[in-house]
């Protein structure tokens, strides 16, 4: 009975004391999120001042918002902003959709059956994962420039097809490894070939895993500096973030407009985000977060 | 019924055609060019030499410390990013609109941000402003990224401040898979935060750890070439200078391919150490 009510009697101080430091951690990580969400802040809220309205006050919310650096920087932007936006989304498209079909194939042999070396080869193929490209873009561009494919889109897919190869087989192989033989074995003896197995019953169960390498892989090629600003070098070939020094430097002043202009390239990425953020964590943690 | 080996071929070759066009092809030129000079359109050795070229220039060196001054954010990124996660795991009001907040950076380009942080920590930009006129806390403008002693620091907060995002939320998905009943077994026994986290969190999340760790070395090693060109491009005075930032100049502007493919052999020699260590400490990480 006594020990009863001394129980009772700690925990009840132990309640209000994890009130007060519930409250203290509201603040901390209010204050953290004022940090990570500033610039952003700083970027969308100024694109929709006037220029007068950002020089009298840049941190406030935009009293009456306007579009018009929206159209300026999409219209006038470097004068090429849209090819740049074009060029962007078909280069991300081709690049990721190639990236993820190759990568279901290979991920497929590798999930299903051992061959000699087959370990080998995927452990080799993961690891290329971590190679940065500066390494390899000394060589490719002097090959690049034999076959004529500098300044073409082909040339940089081709380069981001590779680029993504290694990381989307390391997931999709270790998602497709999870599926339960069982289910396959059953398929097969009821008569579905090896090929409709991938079709029918492992990409159906594995759209987690695919929409995660899609928004990744996509993220990756719309933000992808380097190799787009050494192979894309004629104005009109650029991307986006290749060309972003063009566009900054024509609106260094203004910088209403150069938000406007830097708020269209997050967009779309942050949109995308969005609608995957649901299979986003849960595809790219099935294969990191083993044991 | 079992996958043939034609299949096998089939579903391999297109891929596999595309990866060793885009690594291995390179990095077989990467090495004749190092240790091969063309002249009169002829292969000679010339042994060291183009390695030798490389020694002797002092912003090499710089490069080099810069990229190890980087290994800093290792440690830093790592705790920060495991007691967020730890916080947020522990129950927050409204800590999946936390979670969001935190990963946003994440998403953004390395050139957006950049542009945003130049014009927000400029010498007469809003965060001076602030610190200034509204706190009064310097009297100075701080020059975060045109002092030869700060841009790196800027730099390196900038990059944590980008990173971190991706450590938080993998640590947070793995802290969903504890059995609760352990934290709870130890508040019970009276152990505070701090023990919990030692003695608890961190054994439970050490494969994640581990690989989150080594992952970190690798990005802020050698994939941090976008936030030094976007930002300093090297300035003030070759003060940010990074390896990756050194072969693309040295490749492209200066037009020294042979010693630049120096440069890059030393940057795959280190990036094939820590994946030979990556696969010591854990062999998981293959999916063996």
């Amino acid at each position: 009975m006594i020990k009863k009510i001394y129980k009772r009697k700690r925990v009840n101080r132990f309640i209000i004391k994890k009130s007060i430091d519930k409250s203290f951690r509201q603040i901390v990580f209010l204050f953290i999120s004022l940090i990570f969400i500033f610039p952003m802040f700083f970027m969308f809220s100024n694109s929709l001042k006037t220029e007068d309205e950002f020089l009298n006050n840049k941190f406030s919310i935009p009293f009456s918002p306007t579009f018009r650096n929206y159209v300026t920087a999409f219209t006038k932007g470097g004068a090429y902003f849209i090819e740049w936006f074009r060029n962007t989304i078909i280069i991300a498209i081709i690049a990721t959709v190639i990236t993820v079909i190759f990568a279901i194939l290979i991920g497929y042999i590798f999930s299903q059956i051992k061959f000699k070396f087959s370990t080998g080869l995927l452990n080799l193929t993961v690891s290329l994962m971590v190679v940065p490209p500066i390494i390899m873009i000394i060589p490719l561009f002097k090959t690049m420039s034999a076959l004529k494919m500098v300044n073409t889109l082909y040339g940089v897919i081709l380069i981001y097809i590779g680029i993504m190869l290694p990381f989307s087989i390391y997931v999709l192989t270790s998602f497709f490894r999870t599926i339960d033989r069982e289910m396959i074995e059953a398929a097969l003896i009821d008569g579905c070939s090896r090929h409709s197995v991938l079709f029918r019953i492992i990409l159906p169960i594995s759209k987690p895993s695919i929409i995660t390498v899609f928004v990744v892989n996509s993220l990756f090629c719309w933000n992808e500096l380097l190799i787009a600003m050494v192979f894309l070098k004629s104005t009109s070939s650029k991307t986006l973030m290749s060309a972003i020094t063009i566009f900054r430097n024509r609106y260094m002043t203004d910088i209403p407009i150069t938000m406007a202009g830097l708020s269209m390239m997050t967009i779309p990425m942050v949109i995308l985000y969005f609608l995957g953020t649901r299979f986003f964590i849960k595809g790219l943690t099935s294969g990191a977060l083993k044991g | 019924m079992g996958i043939t080996k034609k299949m096998a071929i089939g579903y391999m070759l297109p891929g596999y055609v595309i990866i060793i066009f885009i690594f291995a092809y390179p990095i077989i030129i990467l090495f004749r060019d190092a240790f091969f000079n063309r002249v009169d359109n002829i292969l000679t050795f010339v042994g060291l030499q183009n390695f030798k070229g490389l020694l002797a220039d002092p912003i090499f060196y710089i490069s080099l410390r810069n990229n190890f001054i980087f290994l800093i954010i290792v440690p830093i990124i790592v705790i920060i990013s495991l007691v967020i996660a730890v916080l947020l795991y522990e129950g927050l009001f409204g800590w999946k609109v936390y979670r969001v907040i935190i990963f946003l950076p994440y998403i953004l380009a390395i050139p957006v941000v950049s542009i945003i942080f130049i014009y927000t920590l400029a010498g007469n930009g809003p965060i001076n402003d602030i610190l200034i006129n509204k706190l009064g806390i310097i009297s100075k403008p701080i020059l975060f990224f045109s002092s030869t002693k700060i841009a790196i620091w800027t730099l390196i907060g900038v990059i944590i401040w980008k990173e971190i995002g991706l450590g938080i939320v993998l640590f947070l998905a793995r802290l969903m898979t504890v059995d609760e009943q352990l934290f709870e077994a130890a508040e019970i026994d009276g152990a505070n935060w701090f023990h919990k986290f030692i003695h608890i969190t961190i054994p439970q999340l050490k494969t994640i750890i581990e690989f989150y760790t080594l992952f970190t070395i690798i990005t802020v090693f050698c994939w941090v070439f976008n936030y030094v060109f976007s930002s300093t491009n090297g300035g003030p005075g070759n003060s940010t200078y990074i390896l990756e930032l050194y072969i693309y100049k040295i490749a492209f502007r200066y037009n020294i391919p042979n010693v630049a493919s120096c440069a890059a052999i030393l940057l795959l020699v280190f990036v094939s150490f820590i994946i030979f260590i990556q696969f010591r400490v854990q062999r998981r990480f293959g999916v063996d």
